[in-house]
């Protein structure tokens, strides 16, 4: 008879779906062979491939599953172990059943005895038992053992016409189910994955009185229907083969219905699940064959693969996902679609706006419709995407024989199998995520010997890890194994001539592993026949970031490298910064947004300078090279007058000009224009956006008139007659049905002038060195305050805990002094006026005048400075004053907003405020001066920790920096070297590493002492062998771990 | 066999294109330029929903035009994959336009004129100070000679003044 061309397709359809977990289930039998649960599985899954082949004719297949099929059968009723080998074997099926299962209609002619030996020479012995032995009874209808059942004549009919059969089944209670630890419930539930149960009996008469009800066995007695044949139920269900009996329906079978159209044939097309039926010969390939069972003739209209055993189980561990294949095409139409429709949504909403007011009925219709598009959009994006099991599925088989062939032990672990990504980009990582886990295999983990050698454990270890982060898509491979020696990996550059001597000088350990992605780079001395030859990371580079994405390397060299991956999550919708520049919209990709810089006409004095003749943008000691989007663009840079709506040209070339540029400048020009332009700098003018953008490792600033907002937009390819231009990324359709341009920063960076090389940024370093070195000390937050005379006074902001305002009424005077309540402590009150030689408040404290409490960051010190006024916050680079006012308890002073400034040293008044209270770290003060090399670039730290040294007792030098710190200590002996992290020339981790590389000073004890404090850097600082890591600017720490350190 | 071309204004000219390489013609919505684009690009347009880029006609057949009043509305060229079937059909020559929908901007829409195949001549060396390259022929209605417009070779202008730049 003839298959029906829609159900073979399903068939094939499910039967590849078997297949893809088949792989999966066997791989874990390998690990755990005692797994019940998966042994049963894959029984399901071969026995439904079986079913299949054997309805469709597709006898070759059919044999197959039927052996692999008895094999599992004996593992699962534990007669036979499963060796290695055996999986193997199967394995090899299940390779063979794919291969038959692209192309079913070859599938009779496929050689498939090689296999089947194999197979049989395992499973052989139990096929020959057991046919003899196959003995279940065939029972009447109405024979005894049914008396009590009362089944329908259509269900019989029905099961009948399903290729079922039916068998009457005796379970006793005690023997085999609670003997095995199984609920009834709970078999009731198996055996409706195997088939369906259709009715059953409790045979309470077998209870003979109540007293021996628990002891003897109740027979449960039932009628079941499935597709499996006798000789495997009792297998099956865990029952002796006498306790099942076969119920002859074969009266009930209706006669056989052929298809009428003759030998259709179906080429099922590998990959793309496209089907292609051609009317080809009337040749009987594919044809049933009469099953040599006669009851089951299964009947085309009640399709059997409808209650396969396989699918009901599918249903049972997951719940039924029903699937229709759609052609991506049409998908993609849709994804249109929705896209025009949100367009057009958006344009109603606009419009109907004013019309609400006299039709409000027309509101909710308008939200309706609102609402409806955004979700179908969503829905329809959706449609793409797939989850990253989809890749994964592939590997345990890869790593597993990979590492055989190469006798190697290696553990798989895969995370994140959910992350969902577009289809596009899943498939475009398939080979590159499969070349780098060859990669880990081939080259990263070690044989178990050499593992053993270096002390590791035999097996290696691979993670895969996918995760969802900031809109993208992560994924990791790490390995355990051997890592990368960047040596090597320099040498080997510098043999292919890819970089120079020189270069590779500046190159820390990091960026020489990542040489590896240069172009034709492959360190393997002899390239294996394991991961490719002559396609290296640079492939895998590049294939990544034609998607928007990147890849990353880093590798500890024994210990194990890890390939970082981050990936957009879909191509076709992007999340984007809308910005615009000359009158223009423009979209920039949000990944690659570093973030938004917002500068008033005071910071940009401060932040905007002008370096070898070249903007920078100078972010938080970091400098970015920054452009004009108008002037990379060539498209005019305007100034759009907020007041008169005119446009006109932007006359300075460069924001650093305007200093200069002042009003002299003005003056020539005619006055129209000048009281526009005066208008000017009070207006827009007066803020200047720059959007800060990532290149890889590399950043530069783009400078734009307005950022519009951020939005998600539908990403248009490039139209090809615009594809020279590689500053375009691409276009979209803005919610105003405008087109707008999406950016591409790279290119973008490459247009504006921008080379990024090693040579190049050390050249802007060190000219920024320069200019830091004019400038040389930190930016500070400060708060500017006065006591209510006209001395001003500054506290760095980080020694403050709380300011906070306090009535002078509830200031209470005791004996020892002045306090005040506050968080339920007694606040001793500290004024300035009492302990430093400055004025005080001219008059006498007004009663509603509210005073401001200053608390300091000090630990277990109960006392706060009474101010009368807090003026203001300011961030500035501080310059002490040679030679301006100094005394007892200030660093000293500083020009700050135009005036002199006296910089509280809190320690120093708080000693001499609280005397007593500070006596005790006096005490602990060393008899013997030790000395210390104090290494800080910053002269204000400089000063202000030198002071705190030398108020406990010690001798302090100080240097600028590291290397100069260097010098001191080969002149003379220190005890102790403090030194700052973040120098010029030398910083902190060079100057412990030189130190300790110098035998002469490898016991000197080096302290860290700076303002990150982060506690990553604190334990990388403590492993690279600092003795501590000190967050600056807390006097009682640092000097408690410095007296500890010297003891 | 019987065709239908259809013409427009440009300046002074008329020409004529196939009506089967036409996709539409309609008015010109708001364009955005393009930072460096090549001459004659004047831009992309949103219809409805599908992102085309325009073309200046005059610019790209360096066709100067005096009138100035025009430039309203454009005629979009069918797709490659557009045109495919007309092809297989026979309904039209093998001919290449483009993978994106391209449009060009004219000044008027004249008529859509029904004739016989046979009425295309070849072009003559020099027509109204067009090339002869740009041209798939001439037709003659009466004493006006009407220029066709080989579209073929317009959108490869395009892409070589791209290039160029």
């Amino acid at each position: 008879m003839i298959a029906d061309r829609e159900l073979l397709v399903g068939f094939i359809g499910e039967a590849r779906e078997h297949l893809s977990t088949v792989e999966e289930d066997l791989l874990a039998l390998e690990k755990n062979p005692e797994d019940k649960e998966v042994i049963n599985k894959l029984f399901r899954k071969v026995h439904s491939i079986k079913g299949g082949a054997g309805f469709f004719g597709l006898d070759k297949m059919g044999s197959l599953s039927h052996v692999m099929e008895n094999l599992l059968s004996k593992v699962r009723s534990g007669e036979e172990r499963l060796a290695e080998g055996h999986i193997d074997i199967l394995l090899g099926g299940v390779d063979q059943l794919k291969q038959m299962v692209s192309d079913p209609e070859k599938s009779n002619d496929c050689d498939i005895t090689d296999v089947m030996t194999r197979l049989e020479s395992i499973a052989g012995k139990y096929e020959e038992g057991n046919k003899q032995t196959v003995s279940a009874k065939t029972l009447d209808i109405n024979s005894d053992a049914l008396l009590g059942f009362e089944i329908e004549e259509a269900e019989i009919r029905k099961v009948a016409n399903q290729g079922m059969q039916i068998y009457a089944s005796t379970v006793f209670l005690k023997k085999d189910l609670l003997d095995k630890g199984k609920s009834p419930f709970k078999y009731i539930a198996e055996l409706e994955c195997l088939g369906r149960f259709v009715d059953s009996y409790l045979n309470i008469d077998a209870v003979k009185g109540l007293k021996n009800c628990v002891e003897s066995d109740l027979p449960f007695t039932f009628i079941f229907a499935t597709i499996m044949e006798p000789d495997l139920i009792p297998a099956a269900l865990e029952i002796p083969e006498d306790q099942v009996a076969i119920i002859d329906i074969s009266s009930y079978v209706a006669p056989i219905t052929i298809n009428g159209k003759n030998g259709e044939q179906i080429v099922i097309a590998n990959e793309s699940g496209k089907k292609q039926a051609s009317k080809a010969k009337p040749s009987g390939d594919i044809t049933k064959k009469t099953k040599p069972t006669p009851t089951c003739t299964p009947v085309i209209n009640e399709p059997p693969m409808e209650t396969a055993p396989a699918r009901k189980s599918q249903g049972k561990a997951a719940h039924v996902e029903e699937t229709l294949r759609v052609h991506v095409g049409l998908l993609n139409r849709l994804i249109n679609l929705a896209g025009e429709l949100v367009l057009g949504r958006n344009q109603l909403v606009r419009e109907t706006q004013p019309l609400l007011r006299q039709h409000p009925s027309l509101l909710p219709i308008i939200q309706h419709i609102d609402h409806i598009t955004a979700e179908l959009q969503e829905r329809v994006m959706n449609t793409r995407m797939q989850p990253l099991s989809v890749l994964y599925g592939k590997f345990p088989r890869v790593v597993r024989d990979l590492s055989k062939q190469l006798n190697k032990e290696i553990d798989l672990v895969m995370n994140g199998d959910d992350v969902e990504l577009d289809k596009t980009i899943i498939e475009s990582i398939s080979d590159p995520l499969t070349h780098l886990v060859r990669n880990v295999v081939d080259h990263a983990i070690e044989t178990p010997e050499e593992r053993e050698k270096a002390g590791k454990p035999r097996r290696g270890t691979m993670t895969l890890q996918a995760y969802q982060e900031a809109g993208l898509v992560h994924i990791d491979i790490i390995d355990n194994g051997k890592g990368i020696d960047p040596e090597i990996i320099a040498q080997k550059a510098l043999e292919k001539g890819v970089i120079t001597q020189d270069r590779l000088d500046k190159m820390s350990d990091r960026e020489k592993v990542r040489l590896v992605f240069i172009p034709g780079f492959s360190t393997k001395e002899n390239v294996s026949s394991v991961s490719g030859r002559g396609v290296g990371m640079d492939v895998v580079k590049s294939n990544i970031e034609k998607n928007g994405g990147m890849v990353n390397i880093e590798s500890v060299k024994g210990e194990g490298t890890s390939v970082h991956m981050s990936l957009p999550l879909t191509l076709a919708i992007i999340s984007s910064l809308i910005v615009e520049s000359a009158g223009h919209h423009f979209a920039f990709p949000q990944v690659s947004i570093e973030e938004l810089v917002r500068l008033s006409v005071a910071e940009r004095k401060q932040h905007i300078k002008n370096v070898k003749g070249k903007e920078v943008l100078i972010l938080r000691g970091e400098l970015l090279p920054i452009m004009y989007l108008a002037d990379v663009l060539n498209i005019r840079r305007t100034y759009n007058d907020p007041l008169t709506g005119n446009i006109s040209q932007n006359r300075r070339a460069k924001i650093s000009d305007r200093r200069q540029s002042n009003n002299t400048d003005h003056d020539k020009e005619d006055s129209d224009n000048r009281t526009s332009d005066d208008r000017r700098y009070e207006h827009q003018e007066e803020v200047i956006r720059i959007l800060s953008l990532k290149v890889g490792e590399n950043r530069f600033g783009i400078v734009v008139d307005q950022v519009v907002g951020s939005e998600e937009i539908v990403v248009k390819p490039v139209p090809q007659f615009l594809r020279h231009l590689t500053f375009l990324a691409g276009a979209t359709i803005m919610g105003d049905g405008k087109v707008a341009l999406i950016l591409d920063v790279p290119g973008l960076g490459t247009k504006g002038g921008l080379i990024f090389t090693e040579a190049e940024k050390l050249k802007m370093e060190k000219s920024a060195e320069a200019y830091m070195e004019q400038n040389n000390d930190e930016s500070q937050r400060l708060l500017l305050f006065n006591n209510g005379g006209e001395e001003h006074f500054a506290l760095s902001l980080q020694l403050i805990r709380r300011v906070d305002k306090v009535d002078p009424k509830a200031i209470e005077s005791t004996g020892d002094g002045d306090y005040i309540q506050y968080e339920n402590q007694a606040i001793r009150i500290i004024r300035l006026h009492d302990h430093l030689a400055i004025k005080k408040p001219e008059k006498p404290e007004n009663h509603d005048h509210r005073q401001c409490l200053i608390l300091p960051k000090l630990e277990k010190t109960y006392a706060g400075i009474l101010v009368e006024n807090i003026v203001d916050s300011v961030e500035c680079r501080l310059k002490l004053l040679e030679g301006g006012p100094s005394m007892r308890g200030l660093v000293g002073s500083a020009i700050i907003n135009n005036k002199i400034t006296l910089l509280l040293n809190i320690y120093e008044l708080f000693e001499m405020a609280l005397p007593d209270k500070q006596q005790l770290s006096r005490k602990k003060a060393p008899n013997k001066k030790n000395r210390i090399l104090l290494a800080e670039d910053t002269q204000f730290y400089r000063e202000l920790e030198k002071g705190y040294l030398q108020s406990a007792g010690y001798e302090v030098t100080t240097a600028e920096d590291g290397a100069k710190a260097l010098d001191r200590l080969e002149k003379e002996r220190f005890d102790l070297v403090v030194t700052d992290i973040e120098m010029p020339n030398m910083d902190g981790w060079k100057l412990l590493n030189t130190i300790r590389g110098i035998t002469n000073f490898s016991n000197i004890p080096v302290v860290a002492l700076t303002s990150l404090a982060s506690d990553d850097l604190k334990n990388q600082g403590l492993t690279a062998g600092f003795s501590r890591w000190l967050v600056k600017l807390d006097k009682t720490e640092m000097l408690k771990a410095v007296h500890e350190v010297l003891a | 066999m019987r065709k239908q071309i259809a013409t427009f204004g440009l300046g002074e000219s008329v020409f004529g294109i196939d009506v089967l390489l036409i996709k539409e013609i309609s008015r010109i919505a708001e364009l955005t330029p393009i930072p460096e684009a090549q001459d004659g690009l004047v831009g992309l347009m949103n219809l409805r929903g599908q992102i085309v880029t325009v073309f200046d006609l005059s610019k790209i057949l360096d066709y100067h035009s005096s009138n100035d009043k025009g430039g309203e509305r454009v005629f979009i060229v069918k797709t490659q994959p557009e045109i495919e079937p007309f092809i297989t059909a026979n309904l039209i020559a093998n001919t290449t336009t483009s993978n994106d929908p391209a449009a060009f901007m004219i000044d008027t829409i004249e008529d859509v004129l029904e004739i016989d195949e046979s009425e295309i001549l070849p072009p003559p060396a020099n027509q109204g100070g067009l090339d002869r390259e740009l041209l798939s022929g001439v037709l003659k209605i009466e004493n006006e000679i009407i220029p066709l417009l080989d579209l073929e070779v317009i959108i490869n202008k395009t892409k070589t003044k791209s290039i160029n730049k």
